[in-house]
């Protein structure tokens, strides 16, 4: 009786959860599914685009493609190295344990309020709004969740796996490449994921300070176009066929994460094939 | 070929005394068997002995280990050379994540040794003539230009040494982790050794094994005494019969009685010892 009870509520929740998905999947479908056409993709905005007239939004694919792709690079090299360094075989009991609740707290923090942030440094340093202002940004919304999804993950490997390499005369830092990074890998690879999602899925950050632009950025200093924000910018007219591109744009979106997660799962696989389960 | 000797050997955990006080000599290319019941510290001891338990901050040690004279825990000691010279088997078997040949290799490859290393560290072993058919015999015969020739017989003379090379020789480049617990085991075996230690520390080698692997495991520590100075832990009596030429019994934290296998079997001195073989303490 208590084994059918908690099996239909399991599954209540999955659907539930399942069909709110479709949903907003299906609605994008049919309404960005008309406006999403080649131009649309390879163009960028000519006069009048957003008045619903010719052009595409490849300005703002080229530029969350720059912000998010930037931003994860930074961040992977920055997270990883902090990662290992919160382990006990580095850090104090007492360091770590306020090094991660900091963190905890800035992965809740509304991305908003890294916006408002960068764009303070921003202006005091009277750099204005710009790619690299963008990518520097989104990298500190993606660390606290790459450090600690990374920390997480190298928490839970085995310290007799630990234990062997250092039996076998290596030193920390060699155990902590040669075994605990491999072993790890699959889990930093979701690590990145997670905070690439984040990261190319966010508006309220790059608002202020990566700009828009109706071009294709040329230099780390000019202003950039991003999908979050095209989306935020279309919705918000009166004409239908540029709402309908805010849906299509949405769609591109959602296809670029569904790209990306799917390479990586693969390559991660790849790699994981001989860790120890 | 060091010879290991505790002197007054005390470790605690915190204020929990571990060991207490022992002294006790372990000889040269013999197995030792360290027995007791559980939790008599007998992993604590051997731990000691590769430095493997600085990995536990909360673990003091007053005394001595000597080796060869010298005391391991003296402020000069370089610990990975240590811990080359002492390798250490542990309970479970854990395989690295990569290849099974990799795993073998992996102590050669992070202390760096030379072509001319590896091949006088295998011919060290070929003397004693335990790696029959070994890809040593065929030396002369290998093309040597090739990448990491030496490499690839280190890796088949260890697998050879420790009885796992029949049943991997064609899957070296598969997953270690895909072996059985038992096969795990003599990786794990074929590991330690290509290091090339003159000591093999074994804490409950067999303890995760079935019986038939554990007999496999058993027959290689048997076989390489004639190379390694061997000392097993075990809470299995009838193991300790089969392979020990000598016995450490810790009870307690202290050391009741040690010597020569038959010795200790046949006419132990001490009451506890008594007991504890006839089995009436555990």
């Amino acid at each position: 009786m208590e084994e059918t009870i908690f099996k239909g509520l399991m599954i209540a929740s999955l659907t539930l959860v399942l069909t709110a998905l479709a949903g907003m999947i299906l609605i994008m479908l049919i309404k960005g599914a008309p406006a999403l056409t080649l131009s649309m993709i390879m163009e960028t905005p000519r006069g009048g685009y957003y008045l619903g007239k010719e052009g595409g939004i490849a300005n703002a694919i080229v530029g969350s493609l720059y912000l998010s792709f930037g931003a994860s690079i930074i961040a992977f090299l920055l997270s990883l190295p902090m990662a290992f360094a919160l382990q006990k075989d580095y850090s104090g009991r007492q360091f770590a344990r306020f090094t991660r609740l900091v963190l905890d707290v800035l992965w809740g923090v509304p991305s908003i309020v890294y916006g408002a942030f960068g764009f303070v440094v921003m202006v005091y340093f009277g750099i204005r709004a710009s790619l690299l202002g963008g990518i520097i940004v989104l990298t500190l919304l993606m660390l606290p969740i790459m450090v600690r999804s990374m920390d997480e993950v190298i928490r839970m490997i085995p310290a007799e796996l630990k234990e062997v390499s250092i039996a076998l005369g290596a030193t920390k830092l060699e155990t902590t490449f040669a075994v605990i990074f491999r072993q790890g890998l699959p889990g930093i690879v979701t690590a990145v994921l997670l905070a690439f999602g984040r990261g190319i899925g966010d508006a309220a950050s790059i608002l202020f300070t990566a700009g828009y632009t109706d071009y294709i950025p040329r230099s780390l200093y000019d202003p950039v176009a991003s999908l979050p924000l095209a989306v935020f910018f279309q919705i918000g007219t009166p004409i239908p066929e540029v709402q309908g591109r805010a849906y299509a744009s949405a769609l591109i979106l959602l296809f670029i994460v569904l790209i990306v997660c799917v390479a990586s799962r693969l390559l991660a696989r790849r790699f994981s094939r001989k860790i120890i389960r | 070929m060091p010879h290991i000797s505790l002197r007054n050997l005390t470790i605690t955990y915190g204020d929990l005394e571990v060991l207490k006080g022992v002294t006790a000599d372990i000889p040269d290319r013999q197995v030792t068997t360290i027995i007791g019941p559980s939790g008599c510290g007998k992993t604590t001891l051997l731990k000691s002995l590769n430095r493997l338990l600085d990995l536990n901050e909360d673990a003091r040690l007053y005394g001595e280990i000597l080796m060869d004279g010298i005391n391991t825990y003296g402020q000069n000691t370089d610990i990975l050379a240590l811990r080359k010279t002492v390798g250490f088997l542990s309970q479970r078997p854990y395989p690295l994540p990569m290849s099974i040949y990799d795993n073998v290799a992996f102590g050669p490859r992070i202390h760096k040794l030379s072509r001319y290393e590896i091949l006088n560290q295998i011919a060290s072993v070929e003397k004693h003539g335990l790696l029959a058919q070994c890809s040593v015999e065929n030396l002369f015969q290998m093309d040597m230009k090739k990448k990491n020739v030496e490499m690839d017989i280190l890796v088949e003379c260890y697998l050879r040494l420790s009885g796992l090379w029949d049943e991997v020789k064609d899957r070296l480049h598969g997953s270690a982790a895909q072996l059985s617990v038992g096969q795990q085991q003599r990786l794990a075996l074929a590991r330690t050794l290509a290091v090339g230690p003159e000591v093999i520390l074994a804490d409950e080698p067999t303890s995760a094994l079935d019986p038939l692997s554990s007999q496999l495991i058993e027959r290689q520590i048997k076989i390489l005494k004639n190379l390694y100075t061997i000392v097993v832990v075990t809470h299995i009596l009838r193991q300790a019969r089969r392979i020990a030429d000598h016995v450490i019994f810790l009870y307690m934290g202290e050391l009741v009685e040690d010597g020569p296998a038959d010795q200790f079997f046949d006419s132990p001195k001490d009451d506890r010892t008594r007991a504890y073989i006839k089995g009436t303490i555990s």
